[in-house]
This record gives C-alpha cells, structure tokens and sequence, in this order.
C-alpha cells in the first residue's frame, strides 16, 4: 500500500498529516501498539525537520504486512555534517523555530533510535533524503 | 455486530428500547466511538466500540436509550444498607436544603448509613502524588477516575495504557472503607453488609459490573441519580426530615472532596504541570496528539468523558453549571485538605487496597486477528473508500463512509448499502427499482417508503 504527502516548508500548522495516517491504518492492521508509537514518533520528526528546515518536501510511505518503510525527501539547503547533524542537542534551527517548540536538537537522533533501519543522505543546496524502515511484528 | 475473537463481552449499561427507537439517527451520528449502526429500522449498539460514555441517552430526542439499574428493593436483602452517594448529588438542591438534612432525607429511604463517594479522595490524592513521583520515565499520567475514559483508552488509545494510574475510583475505595469499618464495628460477615451506588453515569454503572483492572467491586448495586433524586425530593418534602436525630453526627468534609469531581478537581490538587479536559470530543483530539508525542512537559492529565464532568453526568437533574456554582459555594465553607487522621485506623489496609492490576489494552480497531488478512481487508477498505462520496449522510445506517467501508469490509454491510452506489447501480440497470427499496428497508424498517404518504398533498401536486 503506498501513501504519499506533501510538506510545506514552514508550515508547522499542519506537520503530522503522514504521521497520522499512518498510525491510523497500523491500528487497523491490529499491530502491536509500542510498534505503531515508534513508527509515528520516527516519522512525525521527519516530517517536523522538513517543515523547520526546508522549502518544501515528499513523504512517500509503503506499507507491507511485515514491514513499513518511508521515504522523506526534501528540496532545501541540505546537511554539511551529517554526523554532527546526529548528535544530540546539536540544531541549526532558527530562533523563529525555536520560539514555536521545535529546534532541540533531538530530531535526527530521537528518528534514529524509533527506526529498525535508518539512512540518511545530503547534498549541500539540494536537499535531503531519510529512510526509515520498520518491522511490523 | 462485533466479529474479533479476542474480545470477551464487556457490561454495558446503556441499552435501546427497541419499541420506542424511531431509528431517528441522532445516537449514530453523535457516537464519539462509531458503535451505532441503524438495522432494520432500529438502532444497534456494538457492545466492542462503546464506551458507556452516554452521548446517545443525552441525544435520543425519544428515550428510546435507557440506563439499566438494579432494583430498589435488593437493599432489603442486607443486614446493613449503605448508600454511596457522588457529592454532585447534593448538588442538585438548592441552598434551603443543607448536607445533613439531604444525607438524612437519603437514610429514610431505609439506609444505616451515607457517605459520600469522594470520602477517599484525600488518601487517593496522596497515593496519586507518589505513583506519579515514582514513575518518572512515564509521561503523561492518566487518572483512572473516570471510567469512560478508561474505556476509550483501552478501545482506541491502546498505546496509552501503560499511562493510566492503577489506582481505584474514589468510591470503590471509599466502599471498601465502609465494609471493613462495617464489619469490625458490628463483627458481621461482608455479605450482611450491602452497599449502593448512586449513580449520575453510565460509565460508573460499566465499571461497576464489569470492572477493569480488579475481579469484582466492592459495590453490590448500582441506582440511578435521576429517580432516586424522585424519591429523596418526596422526602425532602415531609416535616420529620427536618428535625436532627438526636445521635446524628455530622461528616467531616473538606473542600477536595467536594470539587474533586468538577473539571480540574484531580489536577489542581497536584504538583505538577498537566491539564484537565472534560467532554469527548475534545479529549479524544487531545490524546491523538499525546499518542503521536507531540506534547512533551505534561506529567499528569484529568480527563472527564462528560462537559463540566460528573455535574454534567447524563442521569444528573439540574443544570452543571449552577451545579457547579451551588457545590463551589458548598465548598468555600470547608477546609482546604482533609484531616489525615479522618480513615483511621484503616489508612494502611485502604493503601493496601487501593491499586488495581495493570489496565490492559482492548484493542478492537484491527480489521483482523491476523495481520495478514487484517492487511488485505485495509486495501479493501482504502478501495472502497474511494467509491463512496465521503459526505457522511448516514443513510447507509453508517455513521460515516469510512465506517461504512470497514462494515462491508468485515461482512457487517454491502456496497450497495450506499444510497449513491445503489442509485448508480440502479441508473445502470444493474440493480432494479425493487431491490434498492429491499435495501432501504434493511436499514430503515418497512416504515419507509409510505405508501399512503402523497394522499395528504394529492391537491397540491396537481
């Protein structure tokens, strides 16, 4: 089954459009609910590092009956260090973002420690790709 | 109409007059769970996705939705008669009559004895105080006081669960007070000893018979406010009610036990950050959000399934909001906290008593028990969903196309149900004039279409 959203940059109003989707067709599916919160925490924060960081981007979901992995991509400025972008703590979130609650530091990290399998790519200008795979059982 | 294997019957309270349903739809439409479905021109319950919050008894415009209840006359069977009586009851009166003149109205019904339900709110909001200070890396913390509330979570917010304080309800404790106290002051067995409830919701009435988290409840019947407030009203009305027995003593009470029951009566005794919400709706948006984590900082939540809480409970008589009023002005006369001493000596055998087991899940939105099929029947679903128009009329006997959907997908319903689809069908050739008229009446009853329903308006249309 394949969903697909698309994320305003910006927008924080409405970040959590995928998320909540997908929560919903997990719990129809009857899965164990710990899963489902790890799942939707994983990609409501990657939805949120879309809206705080880029210009606007895709959130592509495929759902098995074993597995679920998501793509978020995004047109924006990308990520210089990756691994410093992973630390947590570390934001290059605005003041403005900031203000509205977001901007800890902990969205790379905190997706990382909900996902099974977990990528991230960068191009510096472009934008950034994040794949986040799943169990489900 | 519910399928899942894994889900034992739970006791509800709130059931339809199927003699008096119109099948005018109003429960259906305002069911915060989806449980109401229209079937051969009555309205059906499904006992897996009610919560006993009771919107459908507030919005029945016929009364066609009732509360069971036990029988008055059980408590004839009990050596000693207790009546466990919500403090919004005395609410309910206006200032002429006091609380020992109420409390004595209610013993001439023929109890031995009156307490009111929040008695044990004092011990309970200290217990509260500790498991939340002890439980630190689980946040929000969720009050088990109202039991709708339980319910909803369990149904729908299964995640939530491990969030919910194991701790019992004011009256269930406050029940167990008064059976040990019972039994040792007259040395008499438990079963001489029969305690009422006063009921002013269906939940309680639920929880009550089928508790959640304990094996049975330390309450042996369960009356409704509405009537029984009939009956101390009558009361209220003869002289002798007026005049004190000489051995009366009066309860001490305080001010937390009073407003514990309004909106905000757990949460503003706590030393933490939280919120108090009343009325489903809006609890329910609110822990989407918490189940999703997109709050962090709240230690504890209130949540209250009805508006104003228990004064705006559906068997209550009088307005909530002068309720609230009447019981805020009860409470500025009494002190602040309750005298710790006031359980004693059975402060330690009530913390003994006072946890439940752990509130399992009761998740009944999987399409299926197995995940496999529970998959197939989703790609169904989102399918279907497609094919419907999305404008929720209900004429289905759904109360959205969504829940439509999911009925058709577990063999609950047709397609065809769908006033659109059967009219594209029908348009088509494909399904006859008669059969949509053999689906109508599936879920409406043989009432419509009336045959005799143009002879009034002959003149008009010619």
């Amino acid at each position: 089954m394949h969903l697909e959203f698309n994320t305003e940059g910006g927008d924080f109003a409405n970040a959590g459009a995928a998320s909540s989707s997908v929560k919903n067709i997990l719990r129809k599916m009857g899965i164990d609910p710990a899963i489902i919160r790890r799942v939707v925490v994983a990609i409501y924060e990657a939805e949120v590092n879309v809206v705080a960081h880029a210009y606007r981007g895709k959130v592509l979901v495929d759902i098995q009956p074993e597995e679920i992995c998501v793509r978020v991509v995004d047109e924006g400025p990308g990520i210089a260090d990756i691994e410093l972008a992973m630390t947590e703590g570390y934001s290059t979130a605005s003041e403005k973002v900031r203000e509205m609650g977001f901007g800890a530091g902990m969205g790379l990290p905190n997706i990382k420690k909900n996902a099974d399998v977990f990528k991230i790519e960068s191009v510096v200008g472009q934008g950034t790709d994040v794949w986040i795979c799943n169990k489900l059982s | 109409m519910n399928n899942h294997p894994n889900i034992s019957s739970f006791h509800h309270a709130l059931k339809v007059d199927t003699d008096i349903c119109t099948a005018c739809s109003h429960c259906m439409r305002n069911c915060p769970t989806e449980a109401i479905r229209i079937r051969q021109g009555k309205a059906v319950i499904d006992p897996a996705r009610c919560v006993d919050c009771g919107q459908c008894y507030s919005v029945c415009p016929s009364g066609a939705i009732y509360v069971e209840q036990d029988d008055f006359n059980d408590l004839l069977r009990f050596r000693f008669k207790i009546a466990i009586v919500p403090m919004v009851f005395w609410g309910q009166f206006d200032s002429r009559y006091d609380f020992d003149t109420i409390r004595r109205a209610i013993k001439m019904l023929g109890f031995d004895a009156v307490f009111p339900g929040e008695y044990s709110t004092g011990l309970l909001n200290e217990l509260m105080i500790e498991y939340i200070h002890s439980h630190p890396d689980v946040r929000p913390l969720i009050s088990c006081f109202c039991p709708a509330i339980v319910r909803l979570i369990q149904v729908r917010f299964p995640s939530l669960t491990p969030n919910l304080i194991p701790l019992r309800q004011p009256l269930d404790l406050t029940a167990i007070y008064l059976r040990k106290t019972f039994t040792d002051t007259y040395s008499c067995q438990s079963n001489e000893i029969g305690i009422f409830y006063i009921t002013p919701c269906a939940a309680k009435i639920a929880a009550i018979k089928s508790p959640v988290g304990e094996e049975n409840s330390a309450i042996d019947g369960v009356l409704n406010l509405n009537l029984f407030y009939n009956r101390v009203r009558k009361i209220l009305n003869t002289p002798d009610v007026w005049t004190a027995a000489p051995d009366e003593k009066t309860l001490d009470l305080s001010a937390i036990e009073v407003k514990w029951t309004h909106t905000g009566g757990e949460k503003n005794n706590m030393p933490f950050g939280g919120a108090a919400i009343d009325g489903m709706s809006s609890v329910i948006a609110f822990l989407e959000q918490v189940e999703d984590e997109k709050f962090t900082g709240f230690d504890f939540l209130e949540l209250r399934a009805c508006d104003e809480s228990c004064p705006g409970g559906i068997l209550t008589v009088a307005n909530r909001f002068w309720v609230v009023d009447r019981m805020q002005s009860m409470a500025k006369k009494l002190p602040d906290s309750t005298k710790s001493q006031k359980l004693e000596p059975y402060s330690n055998y009530l913390k003994q008593h006072a946890y439940i087991e752990p509130i399992e899940p009761r998740g009944m939105q999987q399409l299926d028990p197995d995940p496999r099929k529970a998959y197939q029947k989703l790609q169904h679903l989102e399918n279907l969903a497609k094919m419907l128009p999305g404008i929720d009329c209900g004429v289905c006997g759904a109360p959205t196309c969504r829940a439509l959907a999911e009925d058709v997908v577990n063999h609950q319903a047709s397609i065809s149900d769908c006033y659109f689809v059967h009219m594209s069908l029908a348009k088509n050739g494909r399904k006859p004039y008669e059969r949509s008229l053999k689906i109508n009446e599936n879920i409406w009853g043989k009432k419509w279409p009336d045959p005799d329903f143009f002879k009034e308006g002959e003149d008009y249309d010619s």
